[in-house]
């Protein structure tokens, strides 16, 4: 499903805030802050992650040079169960609240709702985006974080991190969003939980080539696409579904993906990193920067999501995932 | 694209698990885990009174005591990565399945966190090798009686 | 570098292939050639013990074996079988048959001493110890 703003709603600031091990990554310079310890001095991770979320808001909202008490909306959501950290961020934050869940696409969708409440004049400001963190996320999903388990070369990395972006009305010379696609939910029957990235190409592929034809684009119309998560593995078989479809290279190397390219060539890595925050850190600091300083004009972000949970592998079901994409022009 | 389609590009295009490799490190560091356990087992019959058919209990008390050490340093983790089966399988790999879950697991309280969770990952081991033992005993108890074997 | 690591391993697998030592240590505390001759001719002509540590005091014999590297898992019935030998020659005596690797090494430390004094007390200790389970 296609959306068209046509009040275009503007992405007015952003922020991106991490834990310490994020120091490794390529996009380091481009965060607001970098935490000293995951934990955020709180004795558990959950407690933690609440933290970096409510530290990404406040960073936010002094960039914006806008009050706590102007913010109309908090749109967001996280991987844990319930969204809990998010929901505890949210009171800290007392602001009007609708918790999302995307899983890792939760980036994107949130922006989404909030260009619409933008558009229907129902909110001036509302901030939205996405949270994870490694240890709360390694424990709920997989294994404890200390057991030694192998995994493998298509395995990816859960990263700390939150981005939010502040969404309100049309201002020239702001990035704004300019159309949006809501992914539907595609299972293509991958099973395997340690290769995310295999089962959410074909999601990304979906929304993609849904939003360029309603919108009747070519990839090369944009300076980038942006996928949230694949990862190396996820955006190699991205790039040949598409070829498949007569796309040339000229064109593929306009898609780049924050997952893969996260923590650069560092194999203690495998295929990359992964999680709500790899999109939204890396959308809402390092592309809403190239946004600005004109470097990108017209960009596609595209966050791609696993909708799956530890029970439903354990039943042997696949993993069905989604993605959602916004068309960001300045 | 159809799903059959996507199934063949997708083992294509993903790398395969390097089998032979895997399995040259699995055999070395499950050896040389093997051999510090022997080394400890001689440590225990030499300087204290323990033989060989008594020094097996502290060996494996001192062999889940390092593997609690190396797991609450975070090292029993990157030697997993590297080892794969060669660190899971020795019993070391079992105390580091438990030792795991217990730290994780300490935001939740002695009672409902520790204690419940504690077992989480070596329950299914506990539970098949008892098991497992009881029916092995049993077929042994069979030949015995028909006389092929005996105690 | 590699002719250096090739070298010391050479010598470690050759270090293995060592010539075979004498097969058997005694120390006899209380003297009784006749049991003597027999104990070692019997234990001598043992194809699967690669050495033997015995020790006579008074009416009790230990005998404390180290079987063959390759032949450890029949070690139950080797010494099984060395202890029905010995009972049909020695049905009198008190015998402390054993392969364990603890009493070989104690009655080792117990030959190289060669002090008569406490030789009994320390038998019974190493009888206790064979007996123990777990």
């Amino acid at each position: 499903m296609v959306i068209i703003f046509e009040k275009k709603p503007a992405i007015l600031a952003c922020a991106a805030v991490t834990g310490p091990l994020e120091k490794r990554s390529v996009f380091k310079s481009y965060f607001d802050n970098i935490l000293e310890d995951e934990r955020f001095q709180e004795n558990t991770n959950e407690k933690g992650q609440m933290a970096l979320i409510q530290e990404a808001c406040q960073t936010l909202l002094k960039k914006a040079d806008v009050k706590n008490l102007d913010i109309d909306y908090f749109l967001s959501g996280d991987l844990i169960n319930q969204m809990t950290p998010t929901n505890f961020a949210a009171r800290e934050l007392a602001v009007s609240f609708i918790g999302l869940f995307s899983a890792c696409a939760t980036a994107v969708s949130s922006v989404i709702i909030a260009g619409l409440l933008t558009e229907l004049g129902a909110s001036n400001f509302a901030i939205a985006g996405a949270s994870s963190h490694h240890n709360a996320t390694e424990r709920q999903f997989r294994y404890p974080v200390e057991y030694g388990a192998q995994k493998p070369a298509t395995a990816q990395w859960t990263v700390t991190a939150a981005g939010f972006a502040l969404v309100g009305k049309y201002h020239k010379g702001m990035p704004y969003m300019a159309a949006a696609t809501v992914g539907k939910v595609i299972d293509y029957g991958q099973e395997n939980p340690f290769h995310m990235g295999g089962a959410m190409a074909p999601a990304a592929y979906s929304t993609i080539t849904n939003h360029l034809k309603k919108r009747n684009q070519k990839i090369r119309d944009y300076d980038v696409i942006f996928t949230g998560d694949l990862g190396k593995i996820g955006m190699k078989l991205l790039k040949a579904m598409l070829a498949e479809d007569g796309i040339k290279n000229d064109e593929l190397n306009l898609l780049r993906d924050a997952g893969e390219e996260y923590f650069g060539e560092d194999v203690s890595f495998q295929a990359g990193a992964s999680g709500a925050g790899c999109s939204a850190s890396v959308f809402f600091s390092y592309v809403d920067l190239q946004l600005r300083t004109g470097r990108y004009k017209k960009v596609l972000l595209v966050a791609t999501g696993a909708l799956l949970s530890p029970l439903s592998y354990q039943q042997g079901e696949t993993i069905p995932c989604i993605a959602h994409a916004v068309e960001i022009i300045v | 694209m159809d799903e059959q389609r996507y199934q063949t590009i997708e083992q294509q295009i993903s790398p395969k698990t390097p089998l032979a490799l895997n399995l040259l490190k699995a055999f070395l560091v499950g050896g040389i885990i093997c051999t510090i356990g022997q080394a400890v087992t001689y440590f225990y019959i030499i300087f204290f009174d323990f033989t060989e058919q008594t020094a097996g209990n502290p060996t494996v008390a001192t062999m889940i005591f390092f593997a609690m050490l190396l797991t609450g340093f975070g090292l029993y983790r990157k030697l997993g990565q590297f080892a794969g089966a060669g660190s899971a399988v020795p019993v070391t790999g079992f105390g580091n399945a438990v030792i795991s879950a217990a730290i994780e697991h300490k935001s939740e309280g002695l009672v409902l966190g520790v204690g419940s969770n504690m077992f989480k990952l070596a329950g299914s081991v506990i539970l098949f090798g008892v098991v497992s033992a009881f029916f092995v005993a049993l077929v042994k108890l069979i030949f015995v009686s028909i006389g092929v074997a005996s105690w | 570098m590699r002719k250096i690591l090739l070298a010391v391993c050479c010598c470690v697998v050759l270090v293995g292939c060592g010539d075979t030592e004498e097969k058997l240590s005694t120390f006899y505390a209380t003297h009784d050639n006749e049991k003597a001759s027999k104990i070692e001719e019997i234990l001598g002509q043992e194809k699967d013990i690669e050495h033997a540590n015995i020790i006579f005091i008074e009416d009790k014999i230990l005998v404390a074996m180290q079987v063959k590297p390759w032949l450890r898992y029949k070690k139950k019935k080797i010494e099984k079988k060395v202890e029905e030998d010995l009972t049909k020659e020695f049905p009198s005596s008190d015998l402390i048959v054993s392969t364990d690797f603890k009493l070989h090494w104690e009655s080792q430390k117990l030959i190289d001493k060669n002090n008569k004094e406490k030789l009994n007390d320390e038998v019974d200790q190493l009888k206790k110890l064979s007996k123990e389970e777990t």
